[in-house]
């Protein structure tokens, strides 16, 4: 009975197998563009397992720096690290888009392989699939999405595209476990197979080549890069048309995330009685006014401000260094310090400098940016701006200082 | 299409170790799951991923095809390639700059004038137009050449 059972199954598989469905996509020789094919799939896959391990150890970097474990302590220098890791987040994000959509259309048939499973090693294989490409566009299209400031998702974007990355990370190796053997196979081959190509130089008839559509993705990717990157390499900023930033336009010479009426802070921050409090581990409370402030040594800074959207500028910043006023006001130098602002809610109205942070000298309380005070958008009165530190954790209109 | 692959010792290493990488993605989520300001809201999580895929397997990748089908017929051949290549840099192109054109960001952030502050009409259209400069240059030129190489075989 059992047995009879099994052999019917069996009977039923093979009969599952050799009969594909009677609709375009499974019927042979429903995809003929010799695009199709290991060689390109497998070069684009290599370009692409590059590009999505920068994108995932820059943006690892960037979720650590703003969650940091107790391991994990992000230094004040080199000053513009920040921006160049989180730069390349955005940059190689946005040059995978090309990648991923030419390297999809080069293996879309695989998807409609039958039978869809041809045992347990393409099981494994296959089942990656689904999370690899889902996650992928669910990375690409929300982080795009992001640095467009355009947000019609309904969850908390940096939460979701984190766990999504995690995601996506694993299904890759899962796939480059599954793949490494062709991709082996190709680089091997030193002539590409099957050259149908006439004699002579001329250039083959019927469209792109295989070789061909790996220099179209190149390009495409190019192109993207130049009309984007301008948004974090100063030089590329007159191409950068289809950036959502100017690295150069905004008050006082370069962007804002938050202006002062979104924050809420207009009145606060104008308030002519304004005290920035500095309290904690000090020998008594400090209630400092902006002359006090500006009585205090003043320092400049040539300064990065980098955001994780990714765009970045570099500014002239003034006003009185971390430490001059941790000794003014007889606080020890070595530890945390905390920043709070005048902003009520927000999830980004405190930060907690770290020890390296914190005693850097270039860590300025700025009062002036570029020789003028500060634009109410970038902070007036005064704001936090330190070395190698994502521009969500610059606090802006600071209203509180916390020795810890 | 696809020869079978041995299943080798890297390939059940890397697979065990996505599988475990991808397991902690999917507890991420899920305990990171609920309606506060920083959590993740799992119906909608699953919306985008699914979605993606969908738009992508069965809508933007089958255009593609179908755009591709139609190109293989144009004649003269030699005019293939450059509009084939002509053809992905507008998708591309086009697909980044839509929701700068809609200004989407723009309508999200009200009143912040360094978002979105370019003219992105004029820019798109402008890529576009250096893009269909380059094929044009280059099909001419093929054409050319294509005359050329005619006329020297009579």
């Amino acid at each position: 009975m059992v047995r009879a059972a099994g052999r019917l199954a069996a009977r039923l598989a093979r009969w599952v197998a050799a009969t594909p469905p009677p609709v375009p996509p499974f019927r042979e020789g429903a995809f003929r563009s010799r695009l199709h094919d290991e060689a390109p799939a497998a070069w684009l896959g290599v370009a692409l397992g590059v590009t999505f391990t920068v994108c995932f150890v820059t943006g690892l970097v960037s979720h650590l720096i703003q969650h940091p474990g107790s391991w994990f302590a992000w230094p004040a220098r080199p000053a513009g690290l920040y921006r160049v890791t989180q730069g390349l987040h955005v940059v190689t994000g946005l040059v995978s888009i090309p990648l991923l959509l030419i390297k999809l259309f080069v293996v879309y048939p695989h998807l409609w392989t039958w039978p869809p499973v041809r045992g347990l090693r393409h099981a494994l294989d296959r089942a990656s699939v689904p999370a690899l490409v889902g996650g992928s566009l669910f990375l690409l299209v929300t982080g795009v999405q992001n640095t467009m400031y355009w947000y019609p998702w309904g969850f908390f974007f940096p939460t979701a595209h984190y766990w999504a990355a995690w995601i996506t990370i694993g299904a890759l190796i899962m796939h480059i476990g599954a793949k490494a053997g062709i991709v082996r196979r190709v680089a091997a081959a030193r002539e590409p197979r099957p050259a149908p190509v006439a004699e002579g130089s001329a250039p083959a008839p019927e469209g792109l080549t295989r070789r061909g559509v790996l220099g179209l993705a190149g390009a495409a990717s190019g192109v993207v890069f130049l009309t984007t990157a301008g948004t974090t390499v100063a030089p590329l900023q007159r191409l950068a048309l289809l950036s959502p930033r100017r690295p150069s336009v905004g008050p006082q010479g370069f962007p804002v995330n938050q202006p002062a009426e979104a924050a809420g802070v207009v009145e606060a921050a104008m308030d002519p009685s304004f005290v920035l409090l500095v309290e904690g581990k000090v020998p008594r409370p400090v209630e400092l006014s902006l002359a006090d402030l500006a009585a205090l040594p003043q320092r400049e800074e040539e300064l990065p401000i980098s955001c994780v959207e990714g765009w970045s500028a570099t500014a002239r910043w003034g006003g009185v260094a971390l430490v001059d006023l941790l000794h003014a006001v007889g606080a020890s130098v070595g530890g945390p310090v905390f920043v709070e602002s005048l902003q009520q809610a927000g999830l980004y109205r405190s930060t907690t400098l770290n020890p390296a942070h914190a005693s850097d000298p270039a860590t300025l309380l700025a009062l002036r940016v570029g020789g003028e005070p500060l634009h109410i958008d970038h902070g007036f009165p005064v704001r936090l701006i330190a070395p190698n530190n994502p521009g969500v954790l610059q606090t802006k209109w600071l209203a509180r200082v916390e020795v810890l | 299409m696809q020869a079978r692959e041995p299943a080798t010792k890297p390939f059940w290493v890397l697979t065990a170790v996505g599988a475990a990488v991808m397991a902690w993605g999917v507890f991420g989520l899920v305990t990171n799951a609920g309606p506060g300001a920083t959590q993740i809201k799992l119906g909608r999580w699953l919306l985008w991923f699914v979605a993606a895929l969908l738009v992508h397997d069965g809508l933007i990748a089958p255009l593609v095809l179908l755009t591709g089908r139609g190109l293989r017929r144009v004649r003269p051949i030699v005019l293939r390639t450059p509009l084939q290549v002509g053809a992905v840099l507008s998708g591309v192109v086009t697909l980044l700059a839509y929701p700068l054109l809609r200004g989407y960001g723009q309508t999200a952030q009200g009143g912040n004038s360094s978002i979105l502050p370019s003219n992105y009409r004029s820019g798109w259209l402008t890529v576009l137009a250096l893009v269909w400069l380059g094929v044009a240059g280059v099909a001419g030129w093929r054409l050319l050449r294509r005359r050329h190489s005619r006329q020297a075989v009579r």
